[in-house]
């Protein structure tokens, strides 16, 4: 169980950290992005669209080094749930339009990134690992560990 | 649960604050307090 949490630890936290930093690097394409979504009020969307990179890249940070471990987790699958819902009220309304999920990374090495069902089976699988970890209590390789360890020996 | 919350908060107000922060200081940053243009300068600005 313990080597499952850690691939799925490096994976979640190494994809959530690239695509933040995605988002992060380009804002004014992800406002778009999300002002296409059509669910929030036009108020919010800039504030959104500058928030929501940067919490992708620290809960992505915080799982790959293994700090705050759970909790991140947590968070990521409640973001991967939110981020299926938007795409299939997208589909539902009829709109064509790209999920945002990667960013100007998309178009640099072709990865898919239209807002359609691919994209809500790969966030259901995202948040699937992301419950893995979080329901488990493995800390092996993790800063957290490391940390309680270390805490325990003094 | 406390301390999910707890830590879940940490996460939210951190990032918001570093993501608040860069924005302001990063040259392409996303202006949030601009002024909706008045409506005689976008008609001038229209017609132009």
């Amino acid at each position: 169980m313990a080597v499952i949490v850690i691939i799925a630890r490096f994976i979640m936290g190494g994809i959530f950290l690239v695509s933040g930093l995605a988002k992060i690097s380009d804002p004014g394409r992800f406002i778009l992005t999300l002002g296409e979504f059509r669910l929030f009020p036009e108020v919010i969307v800039p504030v959104t669209a500058i928030w929501l990179p940067w919490l992708e890249f620290m809960l992505g940070l915080c799982l790959f080094v293994g700090i705050l471990q759970r909790t991140s987790a947590l968070m990521l699958a409640c973001l991967n749930a939110l981020f299926a819902v938007a795409i299939v009220s997208v589909i539902a309304r009829g709109i064509v339009v790209d999920c945002g999920c990667f960013g100007m990374l998309a178009d640099m090495f072709g990865l898919p990134d239209m807002a359609d069902m691919k994209a809500v089976i790969r966030d259901a699988i995202f948040t699937g690992l992301c419950m893995i970890i979080f329901v488990s209590k493995s800390r092996t390789l993790s800063l957290e560990g490391y940390i309680l360890r270390g805490a325990k020996r003094t | 649960m406390k301390q999910l919350v707890r830590e879940a908060t940490v996460i939210i107000g951190l990032s918001l604050v570093i993501a608040l922060l860069y924005n302001a200081a990063s040259p392409t940053g996303i202006k949030l307090n601009r002024k909706p243009m008045p409506a005689s300068q976008e008609s001038i600005g229209q017609v132009r």
